[in-house]
């Protein structure tokens, strides 16, 4: 299941910044490593849970305030420092809404799955490798020399 | 003459995109209403009838489906009705359609998916007809 999850959620990302924030992230497995230990504080956090008879997936993207500004300014069409904390917060869920919808398009044919609302908050303490913790598996992307980290958590039920 | 278009979202961001893409692709908006789930929506058509709605499905209060079968049921559905959606369940999809929508777009998109599905309805832009069917809607 993971190497199809994590083949999707990479196609999906790439899909969903390249269409609708005109950015294109470079995956770069060493990001991750390299900012385990930095303090996650002001980091935007969004998680869309996904569910089936049988299993809940949960799928997380952080990114640093910096790029959750550039990405509602490109799909509000505004400068980034005009970009309101609402407005941040949701673009940032329509952009994990789009890239889970993307992705369960490629996952699931049989249309077993069901979305829920898309979340989003601002991280207030901890380091990034503890909030990266919450995933079993984690891919990082240089987004315009901005990190981006996206995971995903199963569990059976 | 333009059109007085409905976009329901439950994201200010998707209905600022919408609005954009409507405006790009030439289409000739008089009016353009939004509404941030079914409920409001409701109330907005209660007050405008409009030409074009552009729903989402996964809203919060009230969905894209629940929203269209309270029109369906109040015998009121727009005569284009078009989702602009993440969902890809091809049983969701086609119960809308039984309802009254008349096709799909899948979030993201190309501002030239959205025209070209609005188009069957409503016309080209430039006023010019398409003779073309509505394969894109086929499951």
């Amino acid at each position: 299941m993971e190497k199809i999850w994590t083949t999707a959620l990479r196609d999906s990302i790439s899909d969903v910044f390249s269409t609708m924030f005109f950015l294109v992230p470079e995956e770069d497995p060493s990001l991750a490593q390299a900012l385990a230990d930095k303090p996650a504080q002001h980091w935007l956090e969004g998680w869309l849970e996904v569910k089936q008879q049988e299993e809940n997936v949960m799928v997380w993207i952080w990114a640093p305030p910096e790029l959750a500004r550039e990405l509602a300014a490109n799909i509000f069409s505004m400068e980034p420092e005009e970009v309101s904390q609402d407005d941040l917060l949701d673009a940032f869920r329509e952009m994990l809404n789009m890239v889970v919808g993307s992705l369960l398009t490629i996952v699931d044919k049989e249309s077993l799955w069901r979305m829920d609302l898309p979340q989003a908050r601002h991280l207030e303490a901890g380091l990034l490798g503890e909030v990266a913790a919450k995933a079993q598996w984690v891919l990082s992307y240089d987004v315009e020399e901005k990190p981006l980290l996206a995971g995903c958590w199963s569990q059976q039920v | 003459m333009g059109l007085k278009v409905l976009i329901v979202d439950d994201s200010r961001a998707m209905r600022s995109v919408i609005k954009k893409t409507l405006a790009a692709a030439g289409f000739a908006v008089d009016e353009c209403y939004e509404a941030e789930h079914g409920l409001a929506a409701l109330a907005v058509l209660d007050e405008h009838p409009v030409d074009v709605v552009l729903s989402d499905l996964h809203m919060p209060e009230m969905n894209g489906l629940e929203l269209l079968e309270t029109l369906k049921d109040q015998n009121r559905v727009p005569k284009c009705f078009i989702l602009v959606t993440t969902e890809g369940r091809k049983d969701r999809l086609k119960q809308a359609l039984g309802l009254g929508a008349r096709g799909y777009v899948s979030k993201p998109f190309q501002p030239e998916g959205l025209r070209k599905i609005l188009s069957l309805f409503v016309g080209e832009p430039d006023g010019k007809d398409l003779d073309d069917g509505p394969e894109g809607l086929d499951f």
